[in-house]
């Protein structure tokens, strides 16, 4: 990509912008995926106090430490410890861990803000509490902190520029390679497009989904 | 008999809330527990519930004890029919909607099925918080202060409701300082000081 010659970027930059759009997209729904998955895990895990003291410690390194410094530690880093990542795997890892941190700590705060006669009345009804994780507070969790939770996702999708410093051709180290090899800024204002669409598309998305769980609520 | 509590007493720290009360619950009866705010009212039937422990005493009791709390408790995530199916389908309880179907009908809520919780009025929502506890077929049914959230229209409801609920032979405790629903209902009355 970094060789590329101008005639031969001219014919195809459409092509390499959509190999970029790719990685990029694939990073973001497997980093969203996977971050939301693993944080109803450690939300649930949190209630036991012995794991909440842990979870605290993970969630402090998480959110006070960079994420590129956190990508470049777990690709670069874990080699020194015998551990060896493929980049994409890294990348994920890095994503997903970091960004559980903070759905965690939005969704604690969710969880929170639930009147605790909610866990009562599940106790009274004979709920697990499996079940009254899983059916009554996370839910309300998700609908009370659910704009806090899409301002991550937006800025999810941003950041998932900063793979690049493990090699991987995402859309901006694509346009980056195009601005070398055009000897233009061209490459960069239309990535710039490309991630305002995204977001426009996704900031439309979530408010949907939002309408829809404020209608589930009765708003 | 339904329940017999004996002896049994509440202290949370220095504050002694109630001490070697004795009472039992029978089929188609209404214990009143009345008395002013702060005295352990609400803690007592908790206490039934199980969602405190006593410091003293023993309750026995063999059978489901229902609660319905002051302020309801409904999950406003979910629709009416969803707050009665959920909890019944949990325990793998047979004719789960059959059973919903009925106590709607029976509360006159069938209307209300698929409403969201959040745009009922505070009768309805009584209504459902109790049709939601029946759904586990309890013989006791707890009220935590039924009708202080109501006006006198839904009080009547309300009233009319548990009786016919001692009509169908389940046993009542009812936490209240409603004199006038203490008068109309209740065959025991506990005061608490």
């Amino acid at each position: 990509m970094e060789h590329l010659t101008k005639s031969r970027v001219n014919g195809s930059m459409i092509n390499y912008y959509l190999e970029g759009l790719q990685t990029t997209l694939v990073l973001f729904g497997v980093s969203l995926i996977g971050s939301i998955l693993l944080s109803f895990i450690l939300l649930y895990l949190y209630q036991n106090k012995i794991i909440a003291f842990f979870l605290k410690f993970y969630i402090y390194v998480m959110r006070a430490t960079p994420l590129l410094l956190q990508i470049i530690f777990i690709f670069f880093g874990l080699p020194f410890f015998g551990i060896v990542l493929d980049r994409w795997l890294a990348a994920c890892l890095a994503f997903i861990l970091n960004y559980a941190a903070y759905f965690v700590e939005i969704l604690r705060g969710g969880v929170q803000s639930i009147d605790k006669g909610q866990k009562e009345v599940a106790s009274v009804l004979g709920l697990s509490k499996l079940f009254t994780f899983r059916m009554i507070l996370l839910p309300q969790a998700i609908i009370n902190t659910f704009t806090a939770i899409s301002n991550e996702i937006l800025t999810l999708i941003k950041d998932t520029a900063l793979i690049s410093i493990v090699g991987l051709s995402d859309l901006l180290k694509v346009s980056r390679s195009l601005v070398n090899a055009t000897a233009t800024i061209i490459p960069f204002i239309l990535v710039g497009i490309i991630y305002l669409i995204m977001n426009a598309m996704l900031t439309l998305l979530l408010s949907l989904i939002e309408k829809r769980l404020l209608a589930q609520k009765g708003i | 008999m339904l329940l017999k509590a004996e002896n049994i007493s509440k202290q949370f720290n220095d504050n002694l809330l109630f001490q070697n009360l004795s009472f039992t619950i029978n089929e188609g009866e209404v214990l009143a527990i009345e008395g002013p705010s702060g005295v352990g009212k609400s803690t007592l039937i908790r206490c039934l519930c199980g969602l405190e422990r006593l410091t003293t005493g023993k309750i026995a009791c063999d059978f489901p004890i229902g609660l319905v709390f002051q302020d309801f408790q409904l999950f406003p995530h979910l629709t009416v029919w969803q707050n009665l199916t959920l909890v019944a389908n949990f325990h793998k309880i047979p004719n789960v909607e059959q059973r919903a179907n009925e106590l709607l009908c029976y509360f006159n809520l069938i209307n209300k099925a698929q409403q969201h919780i959040n745009i009922l009025s505070g009768g309805e929502k009584q209504r459902i918080a109790i049709a939601r506890a029946l759904m586990l077929n309890p013989k006791i049914l707890c009220f935590d202060e039924p009708t202080s959230a109501l006006d006198k229209t839904a009080t009547k409801q309300v009233i009319d409701v548990i009786q016919k609920l001692q009509n169908d032979q389940l046993g009542i405790i009812v936490v209240s300082h409603d004199q006038e629903l203490i008068k109309s209902i209740t065959n025991k009355v506990i005061s608490l000081k």
